[in-house]
């Protein structure tokens, strides 16, 4: 519901500006050309996959989208929240623009103890059960690991992003950015485990543009 | 009883013998080595066994211990982390409790139970991987431990539950102060894979609880189950002294030395025991690896030596068996054999000997065999004697038989052709005298091979006698177309014969060669031949006649048997010729083939000077009369024959000698009673007083006239005979006799 109303916002900001476009596409994380299962027996496809994670790239999700390089201030406050449920923080990745406010309720009957020591914004928001649901407000762009004290797998990320323009894949990894002014941009897919991949769109002033990522290890810098 | 008997009565040679007695002890000794070596094998394994348990059992305790420490130094840090210590002083039993399950998830499987306590609330929260129940019923079964822990002590014990085991460690959680918020306590069930791991090399485990099977390191957990239950039925299970015994046992297909132990150091608990297996199977496999090899190097060794032994035995036995065929041969009279092989030991010895043996056999048994030849022909000779004694003997009967009326028709027909008559009687009469003659000589020849006295002897040139006999033979030989050779001898030694019989035989052997040539109408030729031998005087007859078929060889000699046409011949020349060269002392024998004529061998002794039967007799009558020298004598005629006393006194009577006669002995004493006689001429053999009583008679009562004695015989003259006239130095002569001789005899006995 909240994200709903922050795209609402969102919608509403951009379509406030003369005219506005909508990218869509899919994000599908592309392992090495070579079958990891070829790599067993030492025969490596390449040296340069040697110490890369083998990882079930098809079904990866939370895959973040966002306009890259483009600052647009949001004023008002704007919140959501991750909740802590079953010992894990839902949703694992959360895309949100700097100046949001993100609230921790615990679902649990057992405490959870919340922290970040993350550069961008550390806290640590102590052993809770239900008794109050602590907010944190991310003021800085950037990448914002949190965990649980108690439970070593408790883990999210946040990211907070200097502009709007950003989307969370769903569970068929596509995508959709609504309201985006026409001009040139760089869009950036993003996941925390798989090298970001970045391409150029053109947005027009009305109707959509499709931007297609496959994200992989062929994003990784050359050596 | 009977089969011993049968294996000693058995005929076992020395080899088989030998070979038996050697192999036994080369089968024997292997085997005893095998059963040595096995045995001792054997102990080695048990003893390896044990000290392989007694250490594996060391290194498994060990094993666990460090284990226990791992796990300890495992949960003592992680007891030490922050979220840990957080949470313990929260003392929220559901976040200990979601603590915990992380905890488990991240452990390995083994590590089931997990249980933190405090002091005060005692039990806060467990986890167990399986059974939400076990974590409160395993913290009550680890109280000492949690309590230890409490106290500050760390301490690894071990636990069992439900038929698990599980190594305990329980490690205090503290703050930031030291102090103690409460005990992590922690079971890892010690199970198969943790047995994987605690496996020392070549060993099995089995962990037991109570006699249930908990864990083992079997790959088929059934093998286990299998042979604790063998360790059951042998009833050592339960038995704490059984804890320090190694057992033997049986799984699947491997044969495994076991020990029994308890687990826990201080705390033990009773219920748990481990099984330590030790498989020697390698070694027993090792073991009859080295048994087969022994067996295959006795085996071999065996075999070796045996051929060995059997060579070496054949080799020694070669002279026992060839002295044993040796002994056969000379059983069966083969005494020409010698045993060749000689080895230089005690059979060598007795195999000389044996030679030695069978020599002085050969030797004996050819002398045997020279004196049976030599009884043999003893004996054919005496057969001969025989028969010719016996024809001896009846010819001596029928001589003198004929003798006394030859006597008659000799002295009748001689005083006959003294008186005057005409010519055509004194023809015949002539006829008669000649045929008397005759008569006479075959009675004469008849005798003289019947005689059995010895011949007269003296030192005889046998060159001699044979040249005599070649004169006398001259001219019948020369008519009869045959040349004489003669291959003498340059000299010859003298023999003693007498020479008139040797004549005898040369005469007769001559005649009838030049009676067996005359026929053949070729021309004649004689061979004789003299040498000596083996002081053996050897003359050879050789004729080139028709010879003799052998047929008639063997009985040439025989008396009576002869070739000739009847009439020609007596069949007694040679029989005589036989009996007179035997009396001689030598042998004639003869040989001849069909159409290669006939050889006539004679050997005779040679002489001596001083052989005694060249002494000659003294009494030997001079043939010749001495007419006339004092006539007129008395003289008494003794004879049981008339007509030769008719005869006897005619002759002397003519002589002018006054003669009585007597018809018998009795009758001469009656006469010689009466008056003197100057010669008696007597017959040897009368009815009722003979000769020798007149002649005895006459010794004791006129010994003078007794010295003037002649004896008449008509019979052979006996030894006996001979002897009495030699020793009284009398005269005899033989009938019939001629009128000279009759003569000459008296008429010498007036010159004594």
């Amino acid at each position: 519901m909240r994200i709903l109303s922050m795209f609402l916002v969102v919608v509403a900001v951009a379509q406030s500006k003369c005219g506005a476009g909508t990218i869509v596409g899919t994000v599908i994380a592309q392992g090495p050309k070579v079958p990891t299962e070829a790599t067993g027996g030492g025969a490596y496809g390449s040296r340069r996959y040697k110490y890369v994670e083998k990882l079930d790239y098809a079904s990866l999700r939370d895959f973040v989208v966002n306009v890259v390089d483009y600052v647009v201030p949001v004023n008002g406050a704007l919140d959501t929240k991750i909740v802590q449920r079953d010992a894990t923080f839902e949703p694992h990745v959360l895309p949100i623009v700097v100046g949001t406010r993100v609230r921790w309720p615990n679902e649990d009957d057992i405490f959870h103890n919340v922290f970040s020591m993350t550069e961008t914004q550390d806290f640590n928001l102590g052993f809770y059960k239900k008794e109050k649901v602590p907010e944190v407000r991310f003021d800085k762009p950037g990448r914002v690991d949190v965990f649980c004290a108690l439970h070593t797998n408790m883990h999210c990320v946040i990211l907070v992003l200097p502009n709007p323009y950003f989307a969370l894949t769903d569970a068929k990894s596509s995508y959709v950015i609504k309201d985006v002014p026409p001009g040139k941009y760089r869009l950036r897919a993003w996941h925390e485990r798989v090298p970001s991949q970045t391409k150029d769109v053109v947005v027009p002033a009305n109707g959509v543009v499709r931007v297609d990522f496959s994200p992989g290890v062929a994003e990784l810098q050359k050596p | 009883m009977s089969f011993f008997y049968r294996i000693r009565s058995a005929r076992w040679s020395v080899q088989t013998k030998v070979l038996a007695v050697v192999l036994a002890f080369l089968v024997a000794l292997p085997a005893l080595t095998v059963w040595i070596v096995t045995d001792s094998l054997k102990n080695d394994v048990l003893l390896e066994s044990r000290q392989s348990l007694k250490s594996a059992e060391a290194v498994f305790n060990r094993l666990l211990d460090a284990r226990a420490e791992n796990l300890f130094s495992r949960y003592h840090s992680f007891a030490g982390e922050a979220r840990f210590r957080v949470t313990a002083a929260i003392k929220d039993p559901k976040t200990m409790q979601r603590l915990l399950r992380d905890v488990l998830a991240d452990s390995p499987g083994e590590h089931e139970v997990f249980v933190f306590s405090t002091r005060d609330e005692g039990y806060l929260a467990g986890v167990h991987r399986e059974n939400a129940k076990e974590p409160a019923v395993f913290f009550k079964a680890t109280k000492a431990a949690t309590d230890a822990a409490l106290n500050g002590e760390m301490t690894a014990s071990s636990v069992s539950i439900s038929g698990k085991i599980y190594t305990v460690v329980a490690v205090p959680v503290t703050n930031d102060d030291g102090a103690i918020l409460g005990v992590l306590t922690v079971g890892v069930r010690l199970g198969r894979e943790a047995l994987r791991q605690l496996q020392v090399p070549q060993t099995e485990v089995i962990l037991l609880f109570n006699v249930q099977v908990v864990a083992t390191s079997f790959v088929p957990e059934e093998l286990g189950e299998g042979i604790v239950g063998q360790i059951g039925e042998q009833g050592i299970l339960l038995k704490e002294e059984a804890h320090d015994r190694v057992f033997s046992v049986k799984g699947g297909n491997q044969h495994f030395m076991g020990i029994i132990g308890a687990y826990g150091g201080r705390r033990v608990h009773a219920e748990f025991r481990y099984v330590l297996l030790w498989s020697y199977e390698d070694r027993l496999q090792s073991m009859s690896e080295t048994r087969l090899k022994l067996l295959g190097l006795s085996v071999v060794g065996i075999v070796l030596s045996a051929l060995g032994v059997s060579w070496f035995v054949r080799r020694v036995t070669i002279p026992l068996r060839e002295l044993r065929d040796g002994a056969e041969a000379v059983g069966r009279g083969d005494f020409s054999r010698r045993i060749k092989f000689f080895s230089n030991d005690e059979v060598g010895e007795v195999a000389r000997e044996f030679n030695r043996m069978t020599t002085n056999l050969q030797a004996s048994r050819v002398e045997l065999e020279r004196a049976m030849q030599t009884v043999k022909t003893t004996q054919e000779q005496l057969i001969q004697r025989e028969k010719l004694s016996a024809v001896g003997q009846f010819v001596a009967g029928v001589a003198h038989e004929l003798n006394n009326p030859l006597t008659a028709v000799v002295g009748f027909s001689e005083l006959l052709q003294t008186m005057p008559m005409e010519e055509k009687n004194r023809g015949y009469l002539d006829v008669i005298a000649k045929s008397a003659l005759r008569c006479h000589k075959i009675v004469e020849s008849l005798l003289s091979f019947a005689r059995q006295q010895a011949p007269e002897r003296k030192l005889v040139q046998l060159h001699a006698v044979v040249e005599d006999v070649l004169e006398i033979m001259a001219y019948d030989l020369r008519t009869s177309g045959i040349k004489v050779q003669r291959e003498f001898a340059a000299t010859l030694p003298v023999i003693v014969a007498d020479a008139h019989q040797l004549q005898q035989v040369f005469v007769n052997i001559l005649s009838n060669a030049r009676q067996a040539i005359e026929p053949s109408q070729r021309e004649g030729m004689m061979t004789i031949r003299t040498k000596i031998e083996d002081g053996l005087v050897i003359i050879e007859f050789q004729d080139n006649g028709p010879g003799i078929r052998p047929e008639n060889v063997a009985r040439i000699f025989d008396p009576f048997f002869t070739t000739k046409p009847v009439g020609k011949g007596t069949g007694l020349g040679l029989s005589l010729c036989y009996g007179i060269i035997h009396e001689h002392g030598g042998k004639i024998s003869v040989r001849s083939e069909p159409g290669q004529g006939a050889t006539f061998v004679i050997e005779l002794p040679v002489g001596q000077e001083t052989d005694p039967r060249a002494i000659r007799s003294g009494s030997t009558p001079p043939l010749f009369p001495n007419h006339g020298a004092r006539p007129g004598r008395s003289i008494l005629v003794v004879d049981d024959e008339p007509w030769i006393l008719e005869l006897a006194a005619k002759l002397l009577r003519a002589d002018g000698h006054e003669v009585a006669t007597a018809r018998g002995g009795q009758e001469a004493l009656e006469l010689l009673g009466q008056r003197k006689f100057d010669v008696i001429v007597s017959d040897w053999k009368m009815p009722g007083l003979n000769g020798v009583r007149l002649y005895e008679h006459l010794v004791a009562t006129d010994p003078a006239t007794a010295k003037r004695m002649i004896f008449m015989t008509g019979d052979v003259v006996s030894d006996m005979f001979q002897k009495f006239l030699r020793q009284h130095s009398l005269l005899c002569i033989s009938k019939p006799f001629s009128a000279a001789e009759f003569r000459a005899a008296v008429s010498e006995m007036f010159n004594v």
